[in-house]
């Protein structure tokens, strides 16, 4: 019996209301992606903790904090692999300052604001998923 | 042209209405905010929140457009009350029901229109969240989710006193 592809476990660190909730809702409709929202950096840190993700989509524009929750992901702070995909979004008018500030964390991806939807989960579709374990035989 | 027609179940559907309280009632975030995340996020120059009155379609939200209201036998919004699927015309010039429809052929020159029925409590169409351009559209299997995501907020907005954001 074939087994349904797994898929990429996000965590979408976002304020914005009506961009979180889409985001979420058209990935769980589509089946692409399978998503955890906090509205801020102090919400998502409990779920950081808690679990891993394949994943980090996160607004940089929300604070210092943000950004040093970046680097905290990459030096392997939480449950997550230190080298998972992270998606930094930021308004167009931040790219050059937001740009300079990560240039020292490696292969962060910086996604302007106002994007589609769709662009978004087109880009994790490409994120490597870890593999589940392999279904005990009885 | 083909005007809207009128659901089987009107009175009900217009007593729901009623009952919300949100005809003729002033311009509110919870709702604004979909119209202008709608338009960002599909490129559209008009999106609405649209409520389908006895005689006339009301903008509880809208995008791109001046109007207030129009009637509801010109609506495109009138005929997608009718559905629970997306209601999609993708060049209104090519389709009889619509392409001498003054909305098609005046102001606001309507050519793509998608409309997303929006439900009362027992499950009365009540009007639209509602997206519309002035060139032929399609829209595509992501875009529809977003639509029915958005559509879901609205419904949200119209059933909750508080503003979750």
């Amino acid at each position: 019996m074939s087994r349904a592809a797994a898929l990429p476990t996000v965590l979408l660190i976002e304020p914005q209301f009506v961009l979180r909730r889409t985001i979420v809702a058209v990935a769980h409709d589509l089946r692409l992606a399978d998503f955890r929202e906090a509205t801020s950096v102090e919400a998502a840190r409990p779920l950081l903790a808690a679990q891993s993700f394949d994943a980090i989509v996160l607004d940089i524009d929300i604070g210092d904090r943000a950004l040093a929750l970046l680097s905290q992901l990459r030096q392997g702070a939480f449950a997550s692999q230190p080298h998972i995909a992270l998606v930094a979004t930021t308004q167009v008018k931040q790219h050059a300052l937001r740009e300079a500030q990560l240039r020292e964390l490696e292969g962060v991806c910086i996604l302007l604001k106002p994007f589609k939807v769709a662009e978004l989960l087109e880009r994790l579709q490409r994120v490597p998923v870890r593999q589940p374990l392999p279904a005990t035989e009885h | 042209m083909q005007a809207a027609p009128t659901p089987i179940n009107e009175t009900e559907r217009l007593r729901a209405l009623k009952a919300l309280s949100l005809l003729d009632t002033p311009p509110e975030e919870r709702f604004d905010r979909v119209v202008r995340f709608a338009a960002e996020q599909f490129d559209m120059p008009i999106a609405l929140v649209s409520l389908i009155d006895r005689d006339r379609q009301w903008f509880k939200a809208r995008f791109g457009l001046d109007a207030r209201q129009t009637g509801r036998d010109i609506s495109f919004c009138g005929h997608a009350i009718l559905h629970d699927e997306l209601f999609i015309v993708e060049d209104a010039q090519q389709d009889a029901r619509f392409a001498d429809n003054p909305l098609v052929t005046g102001d606001p020159h309507v050519r793509f229109y998608a409309g997303a029925s929006l439900s009362a409590a027992g499950g009365e169409r009540i009007g639209t969240l509602c997206l519309i351009d002035r060139v032929p559209r399609t829209l595509g299997a992501v875009e529809q989710a977003v639509l029915e995501a958005l559509r879901t907020l609205v419904n949200e907005a119209i059933h909750s006193e508080s503003d979750p954001a």
